[in-house]
């Protein structure tokens, strides 16, 4: 027999259990589909087991700096599998807490690999399941490039290398976008010697090209290989070319991290608007067959938790008659490097590209009350901001150093509301802390006006 | 008889506003009956009737402000004399929508107003709304008659007025935009991106702005009524194909690249195309051909008319013996031709005589069009751009350039088949243009 749904979401990730939440709460009978752990990739293999090994590496590595602030410690040391052991911890209840939010909204949850053969039918083991309203959000995977080797044992995604037993000595990592530039600076702070191994002319591609510069050369610990292109892997190296010459690191684990790509098997609507990015969606989320949504990775744009959770809450008010847009202008990202990076909006790049009149205003955290306070003067910290001459809008934000990630939000604030850089430099900001350097890139910005 | 007054409210209240009469002249009241609704600044409330009767007349309309203890109505018994000169009897009623107004300074107060665009008819109680509320009532379009503003109208603007950040706010004053109603920001606030697709305020240009008259003479007007004539005298139709331009485009960036003594660098794709119909054609003389009604004569040679854009419009001059020509020669005389139209020199002579024609929009991107044909002749070739197109073959496809081709007929005189094997023939000849050459 079929069971019959309101709404059928594919995929607990992010947006997937969001979008089964909402849904719920409105008072649609809700089916969710997973195949692997509720809460996705980001809960279980991606932004939150990170974060936790990221964070271990921090206490060790600050735990050897501390004698800079008087506290001196014996021999600190770094256990991997008590750090793994954490980390599963932290999952399963984060993932526990996922199921309880589904068993009080009234989501029915099922395990198992969906097949969506047509609109309004869903195929889950064998059992057949309908609802007027699909959502769309199985995520995405690891991207593997076809370069002769990738397959080898000893090569990794972001997946597997969360299940690692003992650290490697020496590491390659290919692509210097987020997902490697965390594992760098993880795996070089726990005495791995890394290689990161880029195509482009500079990591992190979202990043002001400043901001990116001096990440990258903070990571001292770490071997940065720009413009190179990896040829082949082999036993025990990794073989690029870099300016027509050929090169090679040894490595005794390589962690492949060159992009993702949209999990759309099983997805087989006829007539769905696929493109290679993803499965394509307007601003509401809806896709160009009606009663199908997708969102989150699965749509190619803006790979975040956080943009899945908002197209969730979009995709919910489309489907019950509600106005929402999804905006990506303000979007924050961040990277939980040490120090970590964080932006929202337009570099300055992009902005010029737009032909906008943009300028840049820029304060180092050196100068920052609390900054100094927790770190040695030659610690790096920078904040940038990009505006709009014509109009006095900020339209972005970069900031490397600590608790960027943790201010950033801030910015996405003043994005949205498009609010104009004399208005920033009325809203008080708490003292001492570093967020204070984002209201003083904007207080030097309004000088340069004047002048 | 008994006038009804606007009644007085209060000390401080000078006049009120009629929203809505209830009763229409001639309607029987009694007592307690609604006559009309009115507005003070502070409240809106009923007039109603003191006295039995039928409403005789009414003096004032519906959004007109009326001073207090101003007699604005009669009631009566059915065809009593109204005091007023002018005024209606129940005699000769005027039913409804109410009659215009019968104090003739009233009626002329509508006229200033609509001249007088600045100056707002508001009602008092919908501009102490918008005082209080930093409402502009100039912005505000009245629903009340004449246009005046009336209190629901601002209390609309409230609830439609849209959040907007004092950038957006500033751009628009600056640039004198109107502030849309809803924006793309969060929660619908208005943002300066907003604005690209908001027209500016109505009263900057007339619609439809400026435009310029051209006497359609001389070319134009000898091109208007020539097109005219084909589409009116012939029976059209055009068929769509594409030709593998592979060897056309290696052939010509061959000759690019010749010993430039030859002279052969100038050759344009369009010259190969020209020689492959001059040498296809005599194969198909009925598309080499007039057709004059009760005859059609077809060439034995080909004389190619050539389309030529100009600054003075089309002109189709004629590469004579084209079938006789070598590429060289065909190119050598089509640019001669074309340089000649373009600079106003074309002889007489040149325009005339051709038995086909060949027109080329390709270089503009163009993948398909319908030429029109140049009567008498019964056809006419357009020449597309080169797109790439998938071509299966051993399970895989790859992508060739092919050149579109647009060929228009005249079915008086050929038919779909015999000219789609034309077409196809010539597709052929420049698929393998070497071969084409070596014949």
């Amino acid at each position: 027999m079929t069971e019959s749904y309101d709404l059928i979401v594919i995929g607990s990730g992010p947006g997937g259990y969001r979008a089964a939440e909402q849904a719920s709460l409105t008072g649609l009978s809700v089916l969710l589909v997973e195949r692997e752990g509720l809460g996705g990739v980001c809960l279980n293999r991606g932004c939150i087991p990170t974060k936790c090994l990221l964070n271990a590496s921090k206490h060790f590595s600050h735990g050897k700096k501390a004698g800079a602030f008087g506290v001196h410690f014996d021999n600190p040391r770094f256990v991997l599998s008590e750090a793994m052991a954490w980390k599963d911890r932290t999952v399963k209840t984060l993932s526990r807490g996922v199921e309880s939010i589904m068993k009080r909204t009234g989501v029915t949850v099922l395990k198992g690999e969906a097949v969506v053969p047509e609109r309004g039918f869903v195929v889950v083991e064998g059992r057949e399941y309908r609802a007027n309203t699909i959502i769309l959000a199985g995520g995405s995977a690891p991207w593997i490039p076809p370069i002769p080797g990738a397959e080898a044992p000893m090569v990794k995604t972001s997946r597997e290398i969360l299940s690692l037993r003992s650290l490697p000595e020496e590491m390659v990592i290919i692509g210097g976008g987020v997902i490697g530039i965390e594992f760098a600076s993880f795996f070089s702070a726990v005495g791995t010697r890394v290689h990161v191994v880029e195509m482009a002319d500079e990591i992190c591609p979202m990043m002001d090209r400043e901001i990116a510069r001096t990440l990258r050369s903070s990571m001292e610990e770490v071997t940065f290989h720009l413009s190179s292109k990896v040829t082949n892997i082999e036993k025990g190296r990794v073989v690029y070319v870099s300016d027509g010459k050929e090169s090679a690191v040894s490595a005794d684990l390589v962690l492949m991290s060159v992009g993702r790509k949209p999990n759309i098997a099983g997805i087989d609507i006829p007539g769905l608007d696929i493109g290679s990015e993803g499965i394509r969606v307007n601003n509401r989320m809806a896709t160009n067959l009606p009663g199908v949504y997708a969102i989150g990775d699965i749509t190619g744009r803006s790979l975040l938790a956080h943009s899945a959770y908002r197209m969730a809450e979009v995709a919910v008010s489309s489907i019950t008659g509600g106005k929402s847009i999804m905006r990506y202008g303000a979007v924050p990202w961040a990277v939980y490097t040490d120090p970590e990076a964080a932006g929202c909006g337009m570099t300055v790049e992009e902005a010029l590209r737009q032909g906008r009149k943009a300028r840049t205003a820029k304060v180092r955290m050196a100068v920052n009350g609390r900054f100094l306070a927790e770190n040695t003067p030659e610690s790096p910290g920078v904040c940038i901001i990009v505006s709009d001459e014509a109009t006095g809008v900020l339209l972005g934000v970069h900031m490397l150093g600590p608790y960027s990630s943790e201010i950033i939000h801030s910015a996405s604030v003043m994005i949205e509301a498009e609010l104009t850089l004399k208005e920033i430099g009325e809203i008080i900001f708490p003292h001492p802390t570093v967020s204070e350097v984002l209201r003083d890139a904007v207080l030097e910005a309004t000088h340069s006006y004047k002048e | 008889m008994e006038r009804v007054l606007m009644p007085k409210q209060g000390n401080t209240v000078e006049s009120c506003v009629i929203l809505e009469w209830k009763k229409k002249i001639g309607d029987t009241v009694l007592p307690g009956d609604v006559l009309c609704e009115v507005e003070t600044d502070k409240a809106t409330f009923e007039v109603q009737a003191e006295h039995e009767g039928v409403l005789l007349t009414v003096l004032f309309n519906e959004g007109d402000d009326v001073p207090v203890l101003e007699t604005i109505a009669y009631l009566g018994k059915p065809g009593e004399i109204l005091p007023e000169a002018g005024a209606r009897s129940v005699e000769n009623p005027v039913p409804a929508p109410l009659p215009s107004p019968v104090i003739p300074v009233k009626a002329q107060s509508f006229i200033e107003a609509g001249e007088k665009a600045r100056s707002v008819r508001i009602s008092p109680r919908a501009k102490n709304l918008a005082e209080r509320k930093g409402i502009v009532p100039e912005n505000l379009e009245g629903s009340g008659p004449g246009g005046r503003i009336l209190e629901r109208d601002v209390c609309r603007a409230l609830q439609g007025r849209s959040s907007i950040g004092t950038a957006a706010l500033q751009k628009a004053e600056e640039e004198d935009l109107s502030i849309p109603a809803e924006g793309s920001g969060i929660g619908g606030r208005v943002l300066t991106t907003d604005f690209k697709t908001v027209r500016k305020s109505g009263w900057a240009e007339d619609f439809p702005g400026n435009s310029i008259e051209t006497v359609v003479k001389g070319a134009r007007e000898v091109i208007a009524r020539r097109m005219k004539a084909s589409l009116d005298q012939t029976a059209q139709f055009t068929l769509h194909a594409a030709a593998d331009a592979r060897e056309i485009v290696e052939y010509r960036q061959y000759l690019k690249t010749a010993d430039p003594s030859k002279g052969l660098s100038d050759i344009t794709l369009g010259d190969l195309v020209l020689y492959a119909v001059s040498r296809v054609l005599p194969a198909f003389p009925f598309m080499n051909a007039h057709f004059l009604g009760e005859k059609i004569v077809s060439f034995e040679h080909v004389h190619l008319g050539i389309a030529v854009d100009t600054p003075k419009g089309l002109l189709v001059p004629t590469v004579r013996f084209a079938d006789t020509l070598s590429l060289k020669g065909i190119s050598d005389c089509a640019g001669r031709l074309a340089e000649k139209a373009k600079s106003g020199k074309a002889n007489p002579e040149d325009l005339i005589g051709a038995t086909f024609t060949v027109t080329n929009l390709g270089s503009l991107g163009i993948e398909g069009f319908t030429p029109v044909l140049n009567t008498p002749q019964v056809a006419i070739l357009g020449v597309c751009s080169i797109t790439l197109k998938p071509i299966g073959g051993d399970g895989d496809v790859t992508f060739i350039p092919h050149l579109g081709l647009s060929l228009t007929i005249d079915h008086q005189a050929v038919d779909g088949a015999p000219a789609a094997r034309f077409l196809k023939e010539l597709c052929d000849a420049l698929a393998r243009f070497r071969i084409l050459l070596a014949e």
